[in-house]
This record gives C-alpha cells, sequence and structure tokens, in this order.
C-alpha cells in the first residue's frame, strides 16, 4: 500500500515542542527511524492551539529540522491531536446475518463496524477513531476475525474516540497553512500506545500514559483491544508553573529548576539550591525540599486522577503488563517510584520499543507520539483504493464515510 | 413594634440571643425588574404550594404601570409628584429621591419583619436609585436585609454599567449581604438561542430560587436546623460580594448530581468562586429518604471547593421531594474587594437619625482588619498570593481545566492548602 511513498513523518505540535519524525517503511514493513527535527513550540496551551501564526512558524521550523537531518523532502504528514475537549466511550453495533450461506462474509463485518460507529455525539463533536475491539457470534464472545464463521447475529464493540470539530481543526489548520498535506490524524494517547507498546503488553493488558507539557494522555488495552482512553488537561506545564507560584520564581526559571533539581520523590533530605544571578534577580536560594514537595503533589494527584478513571471503568484489574509512561515528563526523577506507590502495579518509563533506526530519537520517551504516528501510518493510509473487488459495494459506501470525514477537516 | 428590644440589636455584629418564634420575611420588589421578579413569585407560588408560604410580597415602583402589570402582590408606588407616576427613566438620582420622599410608606411597608429580601434590577432608575433607600429602611427597622440584584448586560452600555456598579456599592453600604447576578452570565445558563422574554423569565426565576432556599432555611422544619441567629451571624454586616447557586439531583446517586448540577451553574465560575467565600450556607432538601450519608455526600465537596470559608448547613425535608434532591450554595466573601472601574466619587448615603450606628465605611475597616488577623493566623493561604489572579498564572487566560469541580490549573499544594517547607 505503502509502495510509493516509502517516507513517512509524523508530526506532534505539542504544547512545549513540536517534532516531527521521518521514517522509512521497510520491505518487511518495518520501521526505520532516519531522522527527527523539533522546535520550542510557541502558541500551544494545553495541548490546543492559541497562536496560529506562532505554531506555524514553529511547525516549519521542526519540518525544516527534520528534512535537514533525514535528507528528504517533506510533502505530507500524519498528525496527532490533542487537548482537554477529547472524550470516548465504548459502543455496541448490531447486524443480523441475512445470505443464503448463514456464514458471515466480509460484507457483514464491514456493515457491523458502521453500525457501532453511528453513535451520537454532541453536535460540535466528530469522531476521531472508531477503533474496533471485539466481535461476537451469536453471543459467543472475544471473537478476532468472524469472517467464515456461520451465524446468525453479529455484534461488535468498538472504542470511539471524538472531541470538538473546530478546536481538532486548529491543529489541522496550522498544519496546512505551512503547505503540508495532513495524510490521517490520531489522537495522541493512541499514537504514544502505538510506539510503546508490542503487541504482548497489548494482549497482557497495559495502560500508556502520555505526560506531556500541557496535557496527560491515556490509553488502556485490555486482551489486545482499546478499552478506555481519555486525555487529562495536565502536564509539565502544570508542574512548572505550580513551581513558579510555590517559589515565587518566573516561569523560565521554575522550568530551569525542574529540569536541574527536580525531583516527584518526597520526602527528601534538604538542600539549599542557589539560584543564580541572572539579570535583574538577585540572588536567590530555594529548598529543594520544597521544590520536590510541589512537584510530588502536582504529579502524584495527576496519576491519582487517571488511576480514579481507571477504577471508574473497571480495568485496573487487567492491566498485566503495567503502567507504561512516556511524553516529556517521564524524563521526571522518581517517577517510576511515585507511579508504582500510586498504580501498585510494574511502571515503565517507556520509550519506543516498536521501531529500529539509528538516531537516539528512539530512546527519548518525549518522540514516543510522533514516533507512535509513523507506525500508525502503516495501518491507517491514506490510500482506500485498494479495496478487494468483493468489498467494492462496501467500499465505496466507506469511501463516501470518509469523504464526509475528510470534509469535516477540510483534507 | 413587636419586638421593641430590636433596634438595639441591629448593628451587624451583635449577638442575637433570643430567637423569634416564627421568622417573618418579607421579599420587596424594587423597580421594573424587582417587580418582574415579584411577579415571577406569586405566579410560582400559585403552582407550587410550599413555594415561599406566608411570605408577603411588595413590589416598589415609580412607575405607576408597571406597577398595575404586577400581580398577587401588594404594590407601593413612589414618587408620585417627582415622576408623575411615570417612572424614574433610567434616573438613579430620581429614583433615590422618590424613595426619599415616601420614606415613611416605604417605612411601613418594611417593618415588622425579620429578614428582607430585596429584588432589584440595578442598572435602572429606581432599581438601582431606590433599593439602597430601601435597604437602609428595612435594617432601622432591624430586619436582616439580603439584596439579590440583577446587574445589567454588558451590551445595555456603559452607561448603566456604571449606574449599576454605583448603586451596587451604595447597595452594599446598607444591606447585609448583597448577591449579584451579572446578566451577562444568563447566556450561558439560556443559552445563545433562547429568545430575551425567556433569559429575563430565567433571572425571575434564578433569584426566585435563591430566596426560596434561604427562606427554606429559615422556615421548614429541618433534619438539621439552621436558624436565624446562624445567618445572622454569618451574613450579617459582611457587606461583601454574593453569589448562590442551585443544583438538584435524582435518583441513586441524587447528591452527586446535585452537586455536579451545581457545579455546572455558570454564576459558580467552575468553581472559582467558592474558593474565595468566607462564609458558605449550603441549604439541602430531600424527602423523607434524605440520608446523612447524602447530606455529607453533598456538604463535602462543597466545604472542600471553599477551603477557606465558615460552612454553615442546613437540611430539610419535604414529602414532595422523596428520591430528590436540591442543594443550594449561598456564599459570600468578606471583605470590601475594590470594584474595578469604581467611579471616584463614592456616593455614600448617611443614615440620618441613627447617630450611633457607625457610618458605612468604618465597618469595612474593621473588616479589613479582621481578614489581616485572619491572615496572620493563616499564613500560607493570602500573604502573597490574592487567588483571583496570581494562582493560576501562566494558564490565567485559558479555560479552566475542571475536575470533579477542582480547577487543576490551580497549583496543588495551593488547592489542598497544604504549607510547604
Amino acid at each position: 500500500m505503502l509502495a510509493k511513498e516509502q517516507i513517512v513523518v509524523g508530526l506532534e505540535v505539542g504544547t512545549s515542542k513540536v517534532c516531527a519524525v521521518v521514517g522509512e517503511v521497510l520491505e518487511d514493513r518495518n520501521i526505520l527511524i532516519i531522522g527527527v527535527g523539533q522546535a520550542a513550540s510557541d502558541g500551544v496551551r494545553k495541548g490546543e492551539v492559541i497562536d496560529m501564526q506562532a505554531v506555524g512558524r514553529c511547525i516549519h521550523e521542526a519540518i525544516a529540522n527534520a528534512e535537514e537531518n533525514a535528507n528528504v523532502e517533506v510533502h505530507s504528514v500524519y498528525a496527532s491531536v490533542s487537548g482537554g475537549h477529547i472524550r470516548s466511550f465504548n459502543n455496541r453495533g448490531t447486524v443480523i446475518v441475512n445470505n443464503d450461506e448463514g456464514v458471515i462474509t466480509p460484507a457483514e463485518v464491514q456493515n457491523v463496524l458502521l453500525n457501532a460507529k453511528a453513535v451520537n455525539i454532541p453536535m460540535d463533536h466528530v469522531v476521531v477513531h472508531a477503533i474496533r475491539q471485539r466481535f461476537y457470534v451469536d453471543g459467543q464472545d472475544g471473537i478476532q476475525n468472524p469472517v467464515g464463521m456461520g451465524g446468525a447475529k453479529l455484534e461488535a464493540d468498538v472504542h470511539v474516540i471524538h472531541g470538538v470539530r473546530t478546536r481538532l481543526q486548529n491543529t489541522i489548520r496550522c498544519i496546512k497553512q505551512v503547505e503540508l498535506e495532513i495524510e490521517n490524524i490520531a489522537v495522541s494517547s493512541f499514537a504514544s500506545a502505538l510506539a510503546v507498546l508490542t503487541s504482548e503488553h497489548q494482549q497482557l493488558g497495559a495502560v500508556v500514559i502520555d505526560m506531556g507539557g500541557g496535557t496527560a494522555d491515556y490509553i488502556v488495552y485490555r486482551e489486545g483491544a482499546i478499552a478506555h482512553s481519555g486525555v487529562l488537561a495536565v502536564g509539565g506545564d502544570h508542574i512548572t508553573n505550580d513551581i513558579a507560584i510555590g517559589l515565587h520564581i518566573p516561569m523560565n526559571r521554575a522550568e530551569q529548576l525542574k529540569i536541574e533539581h527536580g525531583t516527584v520523590e518526597w520526602p527528601i533530605a534538604d538542600v539549599i539550591i542557589n539560584l543564580k544571578r541572572e539579570v535583574g534577580l538577585p540572588d536567590r536560594q530555594v529548598s529543594r525540599e520544597k521544590l520536590a514537595h510541589i512537584m510530588h503533589l502536582r504529579v502524584e494527584e495527576t496519576l491519582k486522577l487517571i488511576k480514579k478513571e481507571l477504577e471508574k471503568q473497571g480495568l485496573l484489574e487487567y492491566l498485566g503488563a503495567g503502567v507504561f509512561i512516556t511524553g516529556g515528563c517521564a524524563r521526571l526523577r522518581g517517577l517510576e517510584t511515585l507511579a508504582q506507590a500510586v498504580f501498585g502495579l510494574p511502571v515503565h518509563i517507556g520509550h519506543s520499543h516498536t521501531v529500529g533506526g539509528p538516531t537516539s530519537a528512539i530512546e527519548s520517551p518525549e518522540y514516543s507520539t510522533a514516533i507512535g504516528l509513523v507506525r500508525y501510518a502503516l495501518s491507517h493510509p491514506r490510500d482506500h483504493q485498494q479495496t478487494p473487488t468483493r468489498w467494492q459495494r462496501w467500499g465505496e459506501r466507506v469511501q463516501q464515510i470518509v469523504h464526509k470525514v475528510r470534509a469535516f477537516f477540510c483534507f | 413594634m413587636a419586638k421593641p428590644d430590636k433596634s438595639s440589636t441591629a448593628g451587624p455584629d451583635a449577638p442575637v440571643t433570643t430567637l423569634p418564634p416564627k421568622v417573618r420575611v418579607k421579599i420587596v420588589g424594587v423597580g421594573g425588574a424587582g417587580g418582574n421578579t415579584i411577579t415571577h413569585i406569586a405566579a410560582a407560588r400559585q403552582t407550587q404550594t410550599r413555594w415561599l408560604a406566608g411570605v408577603e410580597l411588595v413590589a416598589v415602583n415609580t412607575d405607576a404601570a408597571a406597577l398595575e402589570s404586577v400581580t398577587g402582590a401588594e404594590t407601593l408606588q413612589i414618587g408620585a409628584p417627582l415622576t408623575h407616576g411615570l417612572g424614574a427613566g433610567g434616573d438613579q438620582e430620581i429614583g433615590a429621591r422618590a424613595a426619599q420622599q415616601d420614606a415613611e410608606r416605604l417605612t411601613a411597608a418594611v417593618e415588622n419583619a425579620d429578614v428582607i429580601f430585596l429584588m432589584a434590577g440595578l442598572g435602572g432608575g429606581t432599581g438601582g436609585g431606590a433599593a439602597p433607600v430601601v435597604a437602609r429602611l428595612a435594617r432601622e427597622k432591624g430586619a436582616l436585609v439580603l439584596a439579590f440584584v440583577a446587574l445589567p448586560f454588558s451590551f445595555e452600555g456603559e452607561r448603566r454599567r456604571q449606574q449599576a456598579t454605583l448603586a451596587l456599592e451604595q447597595l452594599k453600604a446598607q444591606a447585609d449581604a448583597v448577591i449579584g447576578i451579572p446578566n451577562d452570565k444568563l447566556f450561558r445558563i439560556v443559552g445563545e438561542q433562547a429568545t430575551a422574554a425567556e433569559a429575563f423569565h430565567k433571572c425571575d426565576e434564578l433569584i426566585g430560587s435563591g430566596a426560596q432556599a434561604l427562606w427554606q432555611l429559615l422556615a421548614r422544619k429541618g433534619l438539621i436546623n439552621l436558624d436565624f441567629a446562624a445567618l445572622r451571624m454569618t451574613l450579617g454586616g459582611k457587606h461583601g460580594d454574593g453569589f448562590f447557586s442551585t443544583g438538584l439531583g435524582e435518583g441513586q446517586h441524587k447528591a452527586r448530581e446535585a452537586v455536579r448540577a451545581l457545579q455546572e451553574n455558570p454564576l459558580l465560575d467552575g468553581g472559582q468562586a467558592l474558593a474565595r467565600s468566607e462564609t458558605v450556607l449550603i441549604s439541602i432538601l430531600g424527602g423523607p429518604d434524605l440520608t446523612l450519608t447524602d447530606v455529607q455526600r453533598t456538604v463535602e465537596p462543597i466545604s472542600r471547593l471553599a477551603p477557606r470559608a465558615h460552612v454553615i448547613m442546613g437540611a430539610a425535608i419535604d414529602d414532595e421531594f422523596r428520591g430528590k434532591l436540591a442543594v443550594t450554595v449561598i456564599a459570600a466573601t468578606g471583605a470590601a474587594r475594590s470594584v474595578p472601574g469604581k467611579p471616584a466619587v463614592q456616593t455614600v448615603v448617611v443614615r440620618p437619625g441613627q447617630p450611633a450606628a457607625p457610618a458605612p465605611q468604618p465597618p469595612r475597616k474593621i473588616q479589613t482588619v479582621d481578614v489581616q488577623v485572619k491572615n496572620a493566623r493563616t499564613q500560607l493561604k493570602q500573604e502573597t498570593l490574592p487567588l483571583d489572579n496570581v494562582s493560576r498564572g501562566r494558564f490565567d487566560k485559558s479555560e479552566p481545566t475542571i475536575y470533579d469541580g477542582q480547577d487543576l490549573d490551580v497549583p496543588t499544594f495551593l488547592r489542598r492548602g497544604i504549607r510547604l517547607g
């Protein structure tokens, strides 16, 4: 499917940085990361665009940087979206198998998926993903591929992720304004999970928490399928903001302090940190214990809120592989211990396991989303035209719907 | 007067030791908007039997025609020689003079009451001009005066806004508590598509339900009684900004639903308003099946949102509320805050004939001192952080991240009131 386009680019417009990852799809459908470009982000708050022009400049810079590093020209990207407005739920669709043999064909499968995706969402929302979870044939649970089975009733569970159309469009418009085409979009948590989780992890059950600059995006896999996802609009910016307020220092110093001395481990022995003189700022001494306490409270709270969500969904018992934390905040000192204490589960500070490449990018948790987008490209190419002839009847219908969805996004 | 010792205990901080056997409540609507609210309450009483039962309703206006349209309430036209019954024409000066001319009749209308709910729209002439006078007269007669006032839409223009701000200041100086409802927030309640009539109707409904909730606290036989003295002690003499919000829940999770509905009320500013409050009154109305757990589940999240506040609560039982729970929160910020855009010249109405009573300004000073003392005790919270603007820092202008009624943009340690270091 990707014969013409061996190069795929994942672009994440994040709160703290814009990053573009260039991947090469090898013949065995493995992915090699050949270049990464990034730029400090400006004009994004809590995962959402607040200044189109500024974001446009950052995207341009990141793409130019990636082009240089990978030595390719980038014309189109796969983009991630995030923001506190993104919601999700699970839905079930049903069809009656109504052909002569009483055997389920791909047509029925398409039909039941369409049925499951026909959901009621708020007027101003649009579906970003409708991901199949499992099928039921005549009530029999846990069927992964029902094609060829005999049965009278086929049901399908899907996980539907939707968000406010205009807000999603803001990110898309920013990318389009720098003359880039968008192949497809994915929510950040889904992309990150593709980068971090292997299929074994997905089978065992795992939660991926992508703690970025402005949001904490999480997604839960249970028995190989997505069971739940969500966005909590709290991220590294909040930690910095708390520090700035708590220690009475400006944001940029707070950010620096967080990176250089910050830890979420608390209580700790107190050490006095001397802040170096900066123009217009007097020498200051701050207590590392106080710093750690502020950070500890915020991060613990964020993790607990996510845990509460998972508890509400009854998913905590199904996380055999444990908790995977990725995103920029995964670099916080002491996070593993804290997360273990909060969840009572094995915690992995995650980076991408699922791609290869010579760059150090794959070792860095903050690139997970963009790397995941490259993997997403494999399973969600833009081109839907190679539908097998048997499917054509349905393929046309799917295409119509795809076009409608694209029209929403002004593709 | 029924209670001759009343005037001596009328001061805001005077302790009330004896309770009246039955609290006498009057609702006075001043001006056009006030009259509409009175009409609304009168109409609502027709349908809901227990709604503000036995409460006297009085509508006061300069405009005779507007008074004629008020139904189900006693009416009182003021300033007839001045306006010839044609209304104040948006001039607060005329409204105030009209009220002063008819001070005796107004006094007669407001006496023999323990609590006066004053309803007015502050943008207009009569509402803005006469309401502070009525508040003063009522206080002189020993009543606790709680004003529910509507503030004009911003599209009504700068002049009306300024008038309203001035009137609000004057009213705060006279009434025990002023609960302002910015009409702009109505948009968020009724939606953009609502007709003007619907919007104003909603405003009347809101004000009516606020009065109802307070009255219910005082008059109903309660599971947990909230008495007049407690109300007076907490709201009396605060001269602060007030706001209120209501929520209704049904079914198994009625407490949670009610609290959620309460928090979603735009008048609460997403819980921000509660964080600033010094006094929070929680009124719960439930059916005979109301359990203490329900009460706890309702009160606990609200008091968590208002960490600095003195919380008083009452719970009442109504047979019609079986399986339902209605919660109303009335909160007041304590000290007078400087109002942005406050007119440079502040008109203060001096109360004549009450030399012992302090002029409107001194109580504020006392209040400020009081707050400072408090700050010394809970040094962490307010010493250098006026919660209004600084605490959200970088996220000041962004949409708040509300989760379970908490604004997650505010630092965790501040929200939990944890002392650092």
